[in-house]
């Protein structure tokens, strides 16, 4: 699945090229832009930077404007969370980190948000996580 | 296409020679008969190998292949497997490995590949989103494992752009010089035994990196995430899922063999290891240990991070410990972790290195093989190593393995392998339901694929472990469950759950010495349930694998099928090598570990393996040659 977008709508502002995580947005500037489903991984952030509204979902509805204030992001339950690191391998953006024991023999390690700065929210990891450990905030 | 989730819906045939990629016919029938992983592999091999196929001949193949529940997150289901004919043991083989190569390759779109023919030169093979792409490797051969993923996530990135996450599957330089245990090494997990890594290398294939973006579907995502939850919690609230094993990883155990005689010291000479607690699991997590690390979706993280040269590096499991310990007679913990990371790096099985060496030594110091090694002589080791990887001086006739070794030189009573594969680090004669496991395994002297017996015996319960009664049945009993844990893609270690936790956390207590009591005496017991799976038309809550196969696909499965498709895979595997010769005979183990007993004051310290073995085809039902007939084959629909 893959986000698409509307050739009628699409601008060519660049918006979304610039920011896609894995590159999967083409096109020339000004001209009508298109996403590559083959490397396109759902994340939405392309969606958030349109003021256009041209990008769609992968289950083909409209998307809007986000504004990053509005970003949600991740928060991890500490004593849920096991580590198995299935969120840190699906961030797009590489935000999320395993942490360090906390003295030796610490067997509890958990996920936690290490790069806030560079959160998208797109809520992959809280969908991902096989035992909902991760919940969305508003970001602070 | 399949009309069950949890699969992608495609099994995936690549002709090395042709470069040519086509589809390979794999049924919803064959997915409820084989489920996945190792059993849909030996199903397989089944149906391509005539017998006349070598390790490595052209019309060898490999197949690598995922579980339905790989992907979905559920807890510990990260594994991929891969079998192909060993060039150790000439027969079949199977290698499971936590690597992320599996869950990459479902998110290519594909459950299984299935790998024949060869390469003119050397190539790794791209595949992304159901495409394949050949690359030439000639850069790449001769590199490391370690510095080939680096270089091809390099190259990745660089072809697109950005960081790109994928899965790889890579060899070193002992699998292109086919060593005859070399692995296939993903990330830093192994898929180590019998010699697939050299299979590869025989096909001049260096490398795969898997990408994509597709989602596993899960049947009913809801009901799936809270099994899910709950099973979580049973494997952090288990003594050995949630303490033993997160606390002091595999390496836990030397502790406990030892105190038992069952760790293997001096090339099996001996049970126990004077300087043991040098190289415990202890001293490994008090002084060495940096990280507890897992495989992708593990909540038990039984990995070890230690450091090397100043890298972060992958610990060594117990089986190393042991092997490059007290088999050889070092106590040197330091140096063990160098060689792990070394034979990491040049992509070489642990335990059929130190079980090679170990033997070489022994020869050397009885006069067959003058070759420079010696007990508790380390200086040369890493160097031997290297040369075992590139086949230099006697690491070109080390790189043979031990069976090989004692046919040239002698000294097949001490070469410790069964079919050509070098045993584990347990020692049998204290563990009898072990030595038997070592001896019948499909893919020679493997302690897992053996039934794994050690831990009703010593480990876990701590059932009489030198009587033969029961073992038989047990053994087949605990192989099949393994087989059916592996094919749905979990880790073999989700089982431990099945044993109680009260029972291994109390081990004195009445029930658990009442329990050990009766095990010896459950042989009929359980040879009629065996009979009889139909009765369990039902889930049971300490083995939670059958009813996530059921919420992930949406196949009808429960305890009954998962015990049946226990024993197809089982049977599968064994007329595969029924193929290649493999018969009673073959089903042996060393005379030091069935003539010669541990302790000489004490008779019964021996494996009485012909006594266990009769019962132990019996109770299979296959004839007194070890082989199942057509007609079992058929009831189990395999024919």
């Amino acid at each position: 699945m893959a986000y698409s977008i509307n050739k009628e709508k699409c601008t060519g502002c660049d918006a979304c090229s610039v920011t896609c995580p894995t590159q999967a947005i083409s096109g020339e500037q000004y001209r009508k832009h298109s996403i590559d489903p083959e490397v396109c991984v759902s994340c939405g952030l392309c969606a958030d930077f349109c003021e256009h509204g041209a990008i769609y979902d992968d289950s083909g509805k409209p998307t809007k404007f986000c504004s990053w204030e509005d970003w949600l992001m991740p928060s991890v339950d500490k004593d849920i969370c096991t580590g198995c690191s299935l969120c840190v391998e699906v961030c797009p953006m590489y935000a999320l980190k395993i942490s360090e024991p906390e003295f030796r023999g610490d067997i509890r390690t958990h996920a936690y948000l290490a790069e806030p700065s560079v959160c998208i929210g797109c809520e992959k990891c809280m969908k991902r996580c096989p035992i909902k450990a991760i919940s969305m905030i508003p970001r602070v | 296409m399949t009309k069950y989730s949890g699969y992608m819906g495609k099994v995936m045939m690549i002709d090395l020679s042709k470069s040519l990629v086509t589809e390979y016919p794999w049924s919803d029938r064959d997915r409820e008969l084989y489920i996945g992983g190792k059993a849909m592999a030996s199903k397989i091999m089944y149906d391509n190998f005539t017998g006349e196929e070598t390790a490595f001949s052209e019309d060898n193949i490999i197949v690598v292949s995922t579980g339905p529940l790989t992907g979905t997150g559920a807890p510990c289901s990260n594994r991929m497997n891969i079998s192909t004919l060993s060039p150790l043991t000439g027969i079949t083989t199977s290698s499971n490995c936590g690597g992320n190569f599996g869950h990459y390759l479902k998110k290519a779109g594909m459950d299984a590949l299935v790998i024949r023919g060869k390469c003119e030169k050397p190539t790794w093979i791209e595949i992304k989103n159901d495409k394949f792409f050949f690359h030439d490797a000639g850069d790449l051969w001769g590199m490391r494992v370690t510095e080939t993923q680096e270089e091809l996530q390099k190259i990745m990135d660089n072809a697109r752009k950005c960081r790109v996450k994928c899965g790889m599957l890579s060899i070193g330089p002992a699998g292109e010089n086919l060593v005859k245990y070399a692995a296939v090494i993903s990330g830093e997990r192994a898929a180590g035994r019998a010699g697939v890594g050299a299979v590869f290398g025989s096909k001049n294939l260096k490398a795969m990196v898997a990408t994509g973006n597709h989602e596993v579907p899960v049947y009913s995502p809801e009901k799936f995430t809270k099994h899910c939850q709950k099973w979580t919690n049973t494997l952090r609230s288990h003594p050995l899922t949630g303490n033993q094993l997160p606390k002091m990883g595999t390496a836990g155990l030397v502790t406990p063999m030892q105190v038992r005689g069952i760790l293997s010291s001096r090339n099996f000479a001996q049970g126990q290891f004077d300087e043991f607690e040098k190289i415990s699991g202890e001293v490994l997590a008090e002084e060495y240990n940096i990280v507890n690390k897992g495989c992708m979706s593990c909540p038990i993280k039984c990995t070890r991070t230690v450091s090397v040269e100043g890298r972060e590096v992958k610990g060594p499991e117990l089986e190393t410990l042991g092997l490059l310990g007290g088999g050889i007679m070092n106590d040197n913990i330091e140096l063990i972790l160098k060689w792990n990371y070394e034979l990491d790096e040049l992509g070489m099985d642990t335990i059929s290195a130190a079980g090679t060496l170990a033997w070489a030594m022994e020869a050397n110091e009885k006069g067959l093989w003058k070759n420079g090694l010696a007990f508790g002589k380390t200086a040369n080791i890493s160097k031997t190593i290297e040369n075992i990887a590139f086949r230099r001086g006697i690491g070109n006739e080390l790189a043979e393995g031990t069976r090989w070794l004692s046919e040239k030189y002698g000294g097949k009573d001490f070469a410790i392998q069964s079919k050509g594969l070098e045993l584990s680090a347990y020692e049998p004669r204290r563990s009898v339901g072990q030595g038997l496991g070592y001896a019948v395994s499909n893919r020679g002297g493997c302690h897992l694929n053996g039934g794994y017996l050690v831990i009703i015996e010593n480990l876990g319960l701590t059932a009489n472990p030198q009587t033969p009664h029961a073992k038989a049945d047990l053994c087949m009993v605990m192989q099949d469950l393994m087989e059916s844990v592996s094919m749905g893609g979990q880790c073999l270690f989700s089982s431990y759950a099945v044993f109680p936790g009260f029972l291994i956390a109390k081990p004195n207590s009445f029930v658990t010495r009442a329990v050990n009591k009766v095990i010896p005496f459950v042989g009929p017991v359980v040879r009629v349930l065996n009979k009889f799976p139909e009765m369990a038309q039902f889930h049971l809550p300490l083995l939670p694998h059958t009813k996530a196969t059921e919420l992930a696909t949406g196949m009808k499965y429960n305890l009954a099928a998962f015990i049946r498709a226990g024993e197809r895979s089982y049977n599968v595997e064994r007329a595969v090598n029924a193929k290649f010769g493999v018969n009673a005979a073959m089903d042996t183990l060393p005379k030091r570990l069935t003539d010669v007993p541990q302790d000489p004051n004490d008779p019964s310290t021996k494996v009485p393996l012909e006594v266990m073995k009769k019962v132990y085809y019996e109770a299979r039902g296959w004839d007194e040659n070890g082989l199942p007939s057509d007609a079992k084959l058929k009831k189990l629909k395999i024919k």
